[in-house]
Parts: structure tokens; C-alpha cells; sequence
């Protein structure tokens, strides 16, 4: 997925910098997220972490050692590295096991004279062997030799379990021996070696694991494979996926012996749950409230919590996860406010968490500081900003060493601006300090400045938001692993997918009007030239881009046809913008797919030029519009000689300007297809005049209206009508002038007919 | 193997008698011409096999209209992968400049033109994407330009400003009028210039004469030695096209030599000949039919090996120059064998 991202960027990067159809971001490219699990240590429950890649096969043990190496390094007193034992048991074969070695761990065996510890070892490595012998045939010669192997070394460690008198050494060999019978195929053979070295003994790792292997096979293993869950790291995982089809929490907890087991049912039940899990979660808390299982599993909580609460409202798009189909109805226009109006209903559940969360004894749990951090979440997300605030105060001065603290200040940031009212929100000085100590933070910058958006301070909020566009990492990270925010715009009408974006200006370009628009450059403008450092850095992004910031102002006044406030925008830039862009020479943003290539007042694409070229000037946006300004007086002007001409030429620049003609970019920064008639952006102000040409038509009717000849009002005719998606045929043109039809039903005649005005 | 021996003594007996050359080292040069186009492993094993060291790339051309001013077009950036295989070929950026762009132009507008180039240039000598890191290194720019009298300073002033832009050697084309005749054309401001020993005559004008390649015509350009102010490399032809005429009008020129046509057609009079069999190429898009004419424009290898004669004879070559072959196609190695390409080169220092 990522790498089709990276193949659609580079694909369009050249002709768009918009995402067309082919592609919508989906899973975890629009999770959103703050409350990360990194930012506590549960390592041993990744493969559990709330996320849209749900069964995904890829876990990875995340510790760096597994429980039999801390084992050896106890049994060796501490003298022997944690590495060097790691070595001898996961890298050193059994020609490496001698006298000669050079890893510590073998070296401190033949040390000290514990010939049995090397045996067995040795043994350990020759099951290793063993139990992938039948997949395994490296000569290519018959694999069938393999059980008679497997069968005389079964032999030789039953033998070894029953000759070896260091207890210790014996449950080694004994779950050596469960584990061989496991991969050749002898599981028969578990139950009673489990059933004498390991079902009464102590609950250590290798309890844990031998128990593991016991429970293939066996009917009614819900409660083992919780507690091998809720005790063993490395076999968390595995428990989970080759037994979670089978379990049943009715059985388990049937079969509970205590409270703790109770609430290892529950966790179990709760580890993959996508749907709300309160229940469980205070069922294990009542059973067993300091377990690190239940402090992740409240984190895992307040991720799917942010994923229905922040996901549909930062980033207006569906939760990354759905748990019930009929939970949102199928079929539902996902309109801003639906969006909305569901991301306020998980909120409320959000208070049902925060209930539970402030009921219980924090200082009974494991966590505390998780407890806290999330109450934190809880406050901001159910809106209590205030309460947030003071929890937030109390958790600075008792934690600011947690490695959540820096999560705490964001939400800080977060609180004081979402606790403002619409129209008034500002940046307050409190939390500039902590932008600008979080200004690599691409998620935290998109929440503050959609917050700020949201109350209707859109200057600082796209600031925000771009600053966060511009980080050197997300541009490098591209399509990779990056943190990057997709977000979708806010939809007023209801056609199709929400158009989804990736880059600050294209969300303006399509979401804005020129009035919102011009707020924005007008604060660019005015921090142009401000001493105010921190506006400096928060406008960064916006003052390099204002060029062609001021570029879409003037080209949103294009597409409310407000050519006078169009023209004093594009006037503004200066004319190296207009010597550096939409030309070939590649200088800046805008080079071969957006070069002007001929003059719109004069000439059509796949026509043959029939309109004298009367003004000759480089065509640029600014021309175009000064042009356009200049010929409508004159049109318009009652004492013009050739209304009719200025008429027509205007109206080319309208047909040229629309989706049909050669400077879409007056109105457009992406071209669309002529064929992609069903594709309307209806959030762009001008779409239904870049589809049909409306004023184009309009003023070839002037120009009729005022025309002085009959084949120069036939050609207007056939103007309308070629423009006009009723006059297929040419209609007006045929019911009016038939005599002219055929000869301007093709672009053979049209410089006669024009000359004929 | 015995006709490429006999063929190297031809060529060793044809040039054994000239001592007339002060050339003692010649830079082996190709022109890459090609628009859209990429330059692949068979032309990277040829330049190498022929020791070409330098390769004069075309990278776009410039023209003007009123809506959009001077612009770039038929660019052609080369990649990476292209490079690679090219191994220590230098690359000069050449671009071609439309004389008619003159006439609409100002000191400013060429100040802008000028920057434009050069930032172009600059820019297609970095990868394209990722880091800007140089795809390859440039000393030299060449600007192929047909002047006129009247274009003259206009052009000499762009040709300096590129100068004074790129910090560049700049070179440029010249053809054999403006060679002959300094006085008139004036003299480039340029560090060397490239003399184009080749498509004298315009194209479709004289029935009879080969318009890539004629001697006679050249001789009348190259009759008496004569010293030049810049230093001078050479230019010759190895390109070849054809001429379709269809009821004696000319419709296309297509990319097929004689032994192409010979196939099909029969010879009618020297470079003419006349389709005896219905024939289409490009999946149907160029279809000969019996009777069409067509004109044949190649050039022999003896035609070049004249020409050699002749520029060594007249112009007045430094010790060490650059020949350079228009232009880099696979059409040139079926047109021409190793050897006689390899003795284009060399024949300048025999």
C-alpha cells in the first residue's frame, strides 16, 4: 500500500499535487492517534496495540531477551553477560558447544567443571535439529529416514530426563522433551511429562511454555491459554493466535480457580476486542486491579476512543476501524456534520471511561501514571477542558520526568485552544512555547490548527497545519512510515468521496472561499513584516509560499468572477512569479503541464487560429485578467464601436478558461479530463462554470446581440451551441441559419465568418 | 573479413599522399539529437567501441510566440541509468535556438532568455529527483543557432550573456557561409565554434543535389585556406532521410535510407527513385504506393572521406579538434561499418 502511495505521488507529481481517483488513503494512514503506546512500556503486548492492520501476521518479539536467558544469567550467579548467554542460545550451534569456545557462557561451564549443564545443552541443540529435521533435507536424498532419527533421539532424552539428578537440569530436559514431541509429531506424549515435571511444580517461564505445548490437542484449554497470556511474553502472542477461535470466556472463567484468573479471562477476551470494552475492563479491575494486562488494555481503550472521536473529527474521515457494520449504516453520505454528529456520540462513551477511570484507586494500580495520562486524555476528549487543565497542572508538577510528559504538554496546548469560543480563538502565549517545542510534530501541529479552524481562526490554524506540511522528515518519510496526516475536506454538498489531501494548499485551494482566502494573505502579509519571532516560525511555511499563496487568492476572485480583486492579487506577486511560472523554463512550481501556450481571447485548442491576434502580450495570469478587465469595459461600453468583437473575444477567454479550453489554470491547479464529466468537485465555487461554460455562452449571446451580420450572429450561434452541452448538433445554429450549417458545422469556415462581422 | 581488410587499405591509400593537416589529436565526437528518446546499451557499446569521448547532447530547443514569449521545447533530459553506461563520455549541453526568435526579442528579453538557459541547463545536468546531485559535469555549452545578418547582434549579445551567466566555455555552431564570409556575418563572441560541413543546400530546393551532403557544393565554400579568429572543430554527417513525393508534391520525410528503399523501388535517375510495390511502415501511418517517388538522401562514406580531404586541405584546423558525427542513431551503424566511422576520426590526422 505504502509503496502504491509512493508510486501514485511520483506518478502525479509531475501534473498534480492533488491525489486523483485510484487511490483513497485507508487502515492506518488515517488512524488518528495521540496517546501512543510507545510512550509506555508494553513491549510484550505489541502485537495487541489498537490498530487497523488487525491480524496482522508480522509480530516480532520486542524484548530484547527471552525468559531462559534471564534464567541462565541468575544460575550463573550474574556472571556471565546477559549477551553472551543470549549468543550461546540463540546463535551457537552444537560444534560450537566445546571446550575451545569462545562465548562466555560455554566457556564459564567448562570453567567450573558442570560437564551436566554442557550435556545438556548439547541436548538442547540437537533438538533444535531434530525438530526440523522433517522439513529439512538439505542432501536431497530421502526424507524418510527422519522418523527412525526422530525416534531414537527421543529415546536418548527420555532417558536424560530420567538420569539427570539436578532438578534444575531435569525440568530443562523435560520441557525440552515436550517440545520435541511437539514438532515431530508426538503429542501424545506431552500430557504426561507435563503432568509429572511441571503441573504441580512452580508457575515460572517454563511452566508457562510447557504449558503452551500441552494445551494443542486438548479440549478446554481457554483458561491455560489466558494465563500463558497473562504470564509469559513470549508466548503472549502465539497463545492468542493459534487458540483465540476455540476460546470461550464462559469456559475459562468456569475454570477460574481465584480472582486473578477471573480477570485473565477477561483479558484474554479483551485483547483484539475492537467494540467498546468497558465491561471487561472493569470486570478485571474489580478481580485484579494491579496487572500490567489491565493498564494496556485501558490504553488500548482511549486509542480506539481517539480513533471514533478524533479520526472523523480532525481528518473528516470514518473511524480507521469499524467494529459493526450496523454501526454506521452502509450507504451513509459521510458529510462533515454526520461525521461530526458521531465523533460526539463516541464522545460520550468517552465519558463512561473517564467514569470508570475516575472511580477506581489509583493508588492500587501498577501504572499510575498511565491511570493519570489517561485521564488526561479522557478530560480533553469529553471536552472538560478545565478539569484537564488542573489534572494537567498536578501531572506536570509530579511526572515531568515520564516519558508521556511531552503527550501531556501537547494535550495542554490542545485544552486551552479548543477551550475558546467560536470566533475568538487565538494562539495563547502560554502554549507558544510548547508549539515551538513541538513544531516536528506533524499530528500535534494538524490537531492545534484544526482546532483553531474550527473556531473560525483560519490565518493560524492553516499556518499550523502548513508548518506541519513542510517538516523535512514527512517529505523524506513520503509513502514510508510516515506520521503525515491524510485528511478529507469539509464537505457542504454530497457528491461522491470527499476529496482527500495531503498538502495544506491543496485543501485551500479547495475548500476556501476567496473571502477566507484573503484573510489568510492578509496575515501572511502583515507577519511579512513582523518582529514577532514566534510568528516568524509558525508562518514560515505560509511566507514561502506566498507567491503562490497570493496565486490562489487571485484565482479563487477568477472563479467568483471578481476580476478586479483577481487582478490587484496577481498584480502583487511582481513579475518575476509570473517570468518563473507556467512556462516551460521549469523554474518554479508551475512549469510544462501548466504553460500558457496560447492567447485565450484569440484561439482554441485543436482549432486552427481564425481570429487575428490584435493585442500581442505574454500570456500570463495577470495579463489574462488585466485583458479581461480591459475588453468587458469595452464591450460593455455603449460608444464602442465593436461590442460584438469584445464580446466574442471575452467569451473565448471564458470557453478557454473552463475545462474544455487551454488556460484551466486560470481557475484550476490540476487539469481534469475532458471525458470525466461525472467527476464534479462541487466544493470548488466556479465547478459548474468550468463544466459548462456558462458565461462563455453568455457573452457569445451578447456578441450576437450586438452583432451586425448574419454570419457573424451564425457564428455566435455555433459558439453557444459548441459550448453548450444542450446544442449537441448544433441546435440554435441549425433552427436559426440552416442556410450556414454545414459550413460551420467544422472549423473549415470560421475565419470567413468571423471576418464577415 | 577480407572486404574490411580491402577497405582499410582503400581508406590508408586515399589519405597516405595528404600531409596537409596540422591535426594531431582528434576528439572523438558524437551529436545526440534525440528528442523523448534514450540513449541504450548498443549506443553506449558503440561510442565506446569507437573511443567517442565527447557527446554534444541536445537537451532542448528554443522558440517564441506572442502568448508565451521565448520557451523551451523538444526537451530531453537525460537520466541517470543513461549516464552510467556512457562510462567517461563528457556530456555538453547543446541547445538550439530558432533564428527567427531574434526579431522579437530585446536586450531584456534575452538578459531573461539567457538565465532561462542557463538555469535549464543547470538544471537538467542534476538528477531529477531526490537530492540534486550532478547527473554530470559541464565545462562547455554549445548554442546551435543559424544567424543571419540581421540576427547577428542579437544573438552575439545572447551569446555572451549565456557566457557571463554560466561561467561556461561556450561554443557554437557555424555553417560554411558565415565561416567564409566573417566580414559579413561577423565573427562569434564565443571560445570555439563547431564548422557544420554539412546540409549546404535547403532541403527540396535542387532536385538534384543531395542536400545533406554535396561535394561540388562544398568546394565552392572550401576553395582556399584560410585562418579563422576562433578555434575550429568540425561537424560532418552521418544521418540519412528520404523524401516522399506523392503526385509531385512533397509529403514527408521519412527515415529510410537507399538500401531501405532499394527493396521496394526501383532507381530512376541518380538519388531518385519510384515505388514499384505497395509498402507500409509505422504500423500503417506511412504507406508508399506504386508509383510514388521518393528522393534518397544519404552519404557515402567516400562522400565524407572527401570532404575530410577537403577540410584539411582549407581550413585551417588546430593541433588538437574535436569531429564530431551528426548524429548518434542506430541507423548510423547499419549505414556505416566500425571502420569506416572509426577512419571519419582518424582520417583527420593521416
Amino acid at each position: 500500500m505504502k509503496k502504491f502511495l509512493v508510486f501514485t505521488a511520483v506518478l502525479l507529481s509531475s501534473v498534480s499535487k492533488t491525489f486523483a481517483c485510484g487511490y483513497s488513503p485507508y487502515g492506518e494512514d488515517i488512524r488518528y492517534s495521540l496517546f501512543l503506546p510507545g510512550y509506555f512500556n508494553c513491549h510484550d503486548f505489541s502485537a495487541f496495540h489498537y490498530s487497523s492492520q488487525l491480524f496482522g501476521f508480522d509480530f516480532e518479539y520486542q524484548n530484547k531477551y527471552e525468559s531462559n536467558v534471564y534464567d541462565w544469567y541468575y544460575f550463573t550467579g550474574k556472571k556471565v553477560s546477559l549477551d553472551e548467554i543470549n549468543e550461546c542460545m540463540n546463535v551457537l550451534t552444537l560444534t560450537d558447544i566445546n571446550a575451545d569456545s569462545k562465548n562466555e557462557f560455554v566457556h564459564f561451564l567448562y570453567l567450573n567443571n558442570m560437564g551436566n549443564v554442557v550435556n545438556y545443552l548439547k541436548m538442547a541443540k540437537k533438538c533444535e535439529a531434530i525438530n526440523t529435521l522433517s522439513f529439512d533435507d538439505a542432501w536431497e536424498r530421502d526424507a524418510s529416514n527422519s522418523d527412525k532419527l526422530q525416534l531414537t533421539f527421543l529415546k536418548e532424552l527420555e532417558k536424560a530426563i530420567v538420569n539427570e539428578k539436578n532438578s534444575y537440569l531435569k525440568r530443562k530436559y523435560a520441557f525440552l522433551a515436550i517440545r520435541t514431541y511437539y514438532y515431530t509429531d508426538h503429542r501424545d506424549s506431552i500430557a504426561k511429562l507435563f503432568d509429572a515435571h511441571f503441573r504441580f511444580g512452580k508457575k515460572d517461564y517454563l511452566y508457562y511454555w510447557s504449558l503452551f505445548f500441552n494445551s494443542f490437542g486438548r479440549t478446554d484449554v481457554s483458561m491455560d491459554v489466558a494465563n500463558i497470556m497473562a504470564y509469559s511474553p513470549e508466548k503472549k502472542y502465539a497463545a492468542y493466535y493459534y487458540f483465540h477461535n476455540d476460546f470461550s470466556l464462559q469456559k475459562a472463567l468456569a475454570k477460574a480457580e481465584n480472582k486473578q484468573e477471573i480477570a485473565n479471562a477477561y483479558a484474554y477476551a479483551s485483547v483484539q476486542k475492537i467494540s467498546p470494552n468497558l465491561e471487561y475492563l472493569t470486570k478485571i479491575y474489580d478481580n485484579s486491579f494491579k496487572s500490567k494486562i489491565l493498564d494496556f488494555l485501558l490504553l488500548r481503550e482511549i486509542n480506539k476512543i481517539e480513533d471514533w472521536v478524533y479520526t472523523p473529527y480532525y481528518t473528516n474521515y470514518l473511524p480507521s476501524i469499524e467494529f459493526a457494520n450496523s454501526w454506521y449504516k452502509e450507504g451513509v453520505m459521510e458529510s462533515t456534520n454526520t461525521l461530526r454528529s458521531r465523533s460526539e456520540k463516541d464522545r460520550l462513551y468517552a465519558q463512561e471511561v473517564l467514569n470508570f477511570v475516575n472511580a477506581a484507586d489509583l493508588s492500587k494500580i501498577d501504572n499510575p501514571v498511565l491511570w493519570k495520562a489517561s485521564q488526561i486524555q479522557l478530560l480533553f476528549i469529553t471536552k472538560n477542558y478545565n478539569e484537564c487543565l488542573n489534572k494537567i497542572q498536578e501531572f506536570k508538577k509530579n511526572h515531568a520526568k515520564e516519558k508521556v510528559f511531552p503527550q501531556i504538554e501537547k494535550i495542554e496546548a490542545l485544552s486551552i485552544t479548543a477551550n475558546q469560543d467560536l470566533g475568538k480563538a487565538i494562539i495563547k502565549d502560554e502554549i507558544k512555547s510548547i508549539i515551538l517545542k513541538y513544531r516536528n510534530d506533524e499530528r500535534f501541529l494538524f490537531s492545534l490548527g484544526r482546532e483553531l479552524e474550527f473556531r473560525g481562526n483560519i490565518p493560524d490554524g492553516i499556518a499550523l497545519i502548513s508548518l506541519g506540511n513542510s517538516l523535512p522528515e514527512r517529505i523524506s518519510n513520503y509513502g514510508e512510515d510516515s506520521s503525515g496526516v491524510d485528511w478529507q475536506g469539509n464537505r457542504l454538498k454530497d457528491s461522491g468521496n470527499l476529496k482527500y489531501f495531503y498538502e495544506y494548499f491543496d485543501y485551500l485551494d479547495f475548500v476556501y472561499t476567496a473571502k477566507e482566502m484573503q484573510l489568510v494573505i492578509n496575515k501572511v502579509n502583515r507577519n511579512e513584516a513582523t518582529h514577532d519571532d514566534f510568528e516568524k516560525v509558525i508562518y514560515g511555511q505560509l511566507l514561502k509560499d506566498k507567491n503562490q499563496l497570493t496565486d490562489l487568492l487571485g484565482t479563487k476572485y477568477i472563479r467568483e468572477n471578481r476580476l478586479i480583486a483577481a487582478e490587484l492579487a496577481f498584480r502583487s506577486i511582481g513579475e518575476k512569479y509570473w517570468n518563473d511560472n507556467y512556462n516551460a523554463w521549469e523554474r518554479d512550481e508551475y512549469g510544462d503541464y501548466y504553460s500558457f501556450e496560447e492567447n485565450p481571447f484569440y484561439d482554441f485548442k485543436y482549432t486552427e487560429s481564425f481570429i487575428p491576434h490584435r493585442d500581442k502580450y505574454l500570456v500570463t495570469k495577470l495579463s489574462v485578467t488585466q485583458h479581461l478587465i480591459k475588453y468587458l469595459k469595452l464591450a460593455n461600453n455603449p460608444k464602442t464601436k465593436d461590442r460584438d468583437y469584445y464580446y466574442f473575444i471575452v467569451a473565448n477567454c471564458y470557453a478557454n478558461m473552463s475545462k474544455y479550453g487551454h488556460s484551466w489554470m486560470m481557475r484550476r491547479f490540476e487539469s481534469t479530463s475532458y471525458f470525466d464529466d461525472d467527476i464534479l468537485d462541487y466544493s470548488y465555487v466556479d465547478e459548474a462554470e468550468y463544466h459548462n461554460c456558462k458565461l462563455a455562452q453568455q457573452y457569445y449571446q451578447l456578441a450576437y446581440d450586438n452583432a451586425k451580420t448574419d454570419k457573424f450572429r451564425a457564428l455566435c450561434l455555433r459558439m453557444i451551441d459548441f459550448f453548450s452541452k444542450e446544442g449537441v448538433g448544433f441546435v440554435k445554429l441549425r433552427s436559426q441559419y440552416p442556410e450556414f450549417y454545414s459550413e460551420l458545422s467544422n472549423c473549415e469556415h470560421l475565419e470567413d465568418y468571423f471576418k464577415a462581422r | 573479413m577480407k572486404r574490411i581488410f580491402l577497405g582499410i587499405i582503400s581508406t590508408l591509400s586515399l589519405f597516405s599522399c595528404n600531409n596537409d593537416t596540422n591535426v594531431e589529436h582528434v576528439e572523438r565526437a558524437f551529436y545526440y539529437w534525440k528528442s523523448n528518446s534514450s540513449i541504450d546499451d548498443d549506443d553506449a557499446k558503440h561510442l565506446k567501441d569507437l573511443k567517442v569521448r565527447k557527446l554534444y547532447v541536445k537537451l532542448f530547443e528554443v522558440d517564441y510566440n506572442e502568448a508565451r514569449g521565448n520557451f523551451p521545447y523538444e526537451k530531453n533530459r537525460i537520466g541517470k541509468y543513461e549516464l552510467d553506461d556512457l562510462d567517461s563520455v563528457k556530456v555538453v549541453p547543446t541547445i538550439f535556438i530558432k533564428n527567427g526568435i531574434f526579431q522579437y526579442n530585446d536586450e531584456k528579453s534575452l538578459d531573461q532568455l539567457a538565465d532561462n538557459i542557463t538555469f535549464l541547463i543547470d538544471k537538467y545536468s542534476k538528477e531529477e529527483y531526490g537530492e540534486e546531485q550532478k547527473l554530470f559535469d559541464y565545462n562547455e555549452i554549445q548554442i546551435d543557432c543559424d544567424w543571419t545578418k540581421s540576427t547577428r547582434d542579437k544573438y552575439f549579445y545572447l551569446l555572451k550573456k549565456i557566457k557571463s551567466l554560466s561561467g561556461k566555455e561556450i561554443s557554437c555552431t557555424l555553417r560554411l557561409y558565415p565561416y567564409k564570409y566573417p566580414e559579413i556575418m561577423g565573427v562569434p563572441p564565443v571560445d570555439k565554434v563547431t564548422l557544420m560541413c554539412y546540409n549546404l543546400i535547403k532541403p527540396l530546393t535542387k532536385k538534384t543535389k543531395n542536400s545533406i551532403l554535396d561535394i561540388e557544393e562544398l568546394k565552392k565554400y572550401l576553395n582556399e585556406k584560410k585562418s579563422y579568429p576562433v578555434h575550429i572543430d568540425v561537424a560532418l554527417p552521418v544521418f540519412y532521410w528520404t523524401q516522399l513525393y506523392q503526385n509531385n508534391r512533397f509529403e514527408e520525410l521519412l527515415d529510410l535510407s537507399t538500401n531501405d528503399i532499394k527493396t521496394f523501388a526501383k532507381n530512376t535517375e541518380p538519388l531518385w527513385y519510384q515505388i514499384e510495390k505497395d509498402t507500409s511502415f509505422n504500423y500503417g501511418e506511412t504507406y508508399l504506393k506504386i508509383g510514388d517517388q521518393v528522393k534518397c538522401e544519404d552519404v557515402k562514406a567516400s562522400d565524407i572521406n572527401q570532404a575530410i580531404a577537403l577540410i584539411k586541405k582549407y581550413v585551417d584546423l588546430d593541433k588538437s579538434t574535436t569531429i564530431s558525427l551528426f548524429d548518434l542513431d542506430k541507423s548510423t551503424f547499419n549505414q556505416y561499418s566500425h571502420e569506416e566511422i572509426s577512419g571519419f576520426y582518424s582520417g583527420f590526422t593521416k
